[in-house]
């Protein structure tokens, strides 16, 4: 057996924080960012808003090539590690509560599919981003491609994917890939202000109802998604009033 | 007597004026929903106009939904579902227009009145306007398709971030976020509104909101 990465998951009031340790460049061991019943486990502790972030000076360089190769000659264990890594990502994208990363540094491959998996991405002026995998012959295997195209659009993500480039933190804010830029040093720290500040005198149902119709509206039609925020509508108003 | 309209609707020069006329702030009670459905069923697809500017009489857009009002209306959980389908659609109606719809945003312009406001297909804003999403505030959510306009507009981020926080913010950050589209000083906006609603209605079949919104932030500034 290879060496592992440490994910550390630690509760700071309301909000978790995940952070992805291997230092200096945490790169990823195995496909599999953590286990997910761990992950669910966290979760169900009542956390109202997740961030993720990496130990040390960067996020994550991604996966680490030298296991990968190892790895890969057990084409079927791999497959199903990839297919294990597919669905934490898809876990966290659909978690009802406010997935922030905070990035630092390197932000490459995996590192970079982790990011786009959650809802809203901080990073400092130094962070770097690119897709290297072209450059090993393989692509983006944890939906990168199809999250960046949705965030970007198709030309962009095949530019990206495709040319394997590296690009800056202010290149990411122009393309949409990072929602904000911080001040040196503060992704982490502004990532848990607006953590505090989406989620503080928010009752946990309120925020899952949020967090569902804004996930509606990307894999429903206006009109069905609109049948299902008049049902949540609903429910919270019974809530309200019951509460009085 | 007959009781004062909550909506007026009026025609000036073959452009249809939706006026929320509940003044001061506007609010949207049941009888100001029912009224708007009626504008948007009978009332507005028979009028011969070319254009539609929805704004609020007075100082203000609107400051939503009257929730107490709301509270005293609905019963049950099935008319609550209902009634926000009917709102829901009501708004829809403007989206859907085939001549242009130009919101007018002064004064405040939240919760419900920004969802109505987020219908339209141009958003003209006044200066010092305060807009915004409260509904989390009252353990709700924007319930007319705010969330997913918002979204669209703004960004994901963006749209959780001031959902989730549901504070008011500037017609200034509303620009910054591409909640709306042009900021004006307020005693020009109608006038602004009326000359945009004008220009697209001109060529509507040509109709691109970018080149219109270019041409026309470009000449007026």
């Amino acid at each position: 057996m290879g060496k592992e990465h440490e994910i550390i998951l630690k509760r700071e009031g309301d909000i978790g924080l995940l952070t992805i340790k291997n230092l200096p460049q945490n790169y990823l061991e195995q496909p599999e960012l953590i286990d997910v019943r761990e992950l669910e486990k966290f979760v169900a502790t009542g956390i109202k808003a997740l961030i993720i972030t990496g130990a040390g000076r960067n996020f994550s360089a991604g996966a680490n090539p030298e296991t990968i190769k190892n790895q890969i000659k057990d084409k079927k264990c791999f497959t199903e590690q990839l297919i294990r890594g597919n669905y934490v990502l898809n876990y966290l994208d659909e978690l009802k509560i406010p997935v922030i990363a905070a990035i630092s540094g390197v932000c490459f491959g995996a590192g970079l599919e982790i990011a786009l998996s959650c809802d809203i991405r901080i990073c400092e002026p130094s962070a770097l981003f690119a897709f290297p995998e072209i450059n090993q012959g393989v692509f983006p295997g944890l939906g990168g491609i199809t999250r960046l195209s949705a965030l970007t659009c198709k030309a962009m993500a095949m530019e990206l994917v495709m040319h394997g480039d590296m690009f800056n933190a202010a290149k990411a804010k122009e393309l949409g890939i990072v929602d904000e830029v911080s001040g040196k040093k503060q992704a982490l720290d502004q990532a848990r202000i607006l953590a505090k500040k989406m989620t503080e005198n928010r009752p946990l149902h309120v925020i899952n109802a949020v967090m569902t119709s804004i996930d509606n509206c990307k894999t429903l039609g206006m009109e069905e998604a609109m049948k299902k925020d008049a049902e949540l509508f609903a429910l919270l108003v019974e809530e309200s009033f019951n509460g009085e | 007597m007959a009781e004062k309209p909550k909506i007026v609707w009026e025609i000036q020069e073959n452009i249809g004026f939706v006026l929320l006329a509940d003044e001061p702030e506007n609010k949207m009670d049941t009888r100001f929903f029912r009224e708007l459905h009626e504008l948007t069923v009978k009332t507005i697809p028979a009028a011969k106009v070319t254009a539609v500017i929805i704004t609020g009489k007075g100082r203000h857009f609107s400051s939503g939904a009257d929730l107490e009002d709301l509270r005293k209306t609905i019963r049950n959980e099935q008319e609550e579902h209902d009634f926000l389908m009917n709102n829901y659609r009501s708004f829809r109606f403007f989206d859907d227009l085939h001549i242009p719809v130009v919101a007018a945003i002064k004064g405040v312009c939240l919760g419900s009145g920004l969802e109505l406001a987020l219908y339209g297909h141009f958003r003209l804003c006044a200066e010092g306007a305060l807009l915004g999403l409260p509904e989390t505030t009252f353990n709700l959510i924007p319930g007319a398709g705010g969330v997913q306009k918002m979204a669209q507009l703004a960004g994901k981020a963006n749209a959780l971030e001031l959902i989730l926080r549901g504070n008011s913010f500037s017609a200034e950050e509303a620009l910054k976020w591409h909640i709306v589209d042009a900021v004006f000083p307020k005693k020009v906006l109608i006038e602004n509104a009326v000359q945009l609603a004008k220009r697209a209605a001109e060529d509507y079949r040509k109709y691109n909101k970018e080149d219109y919104l270019r041409e026309f932030t470009h000449q007026e500034r």
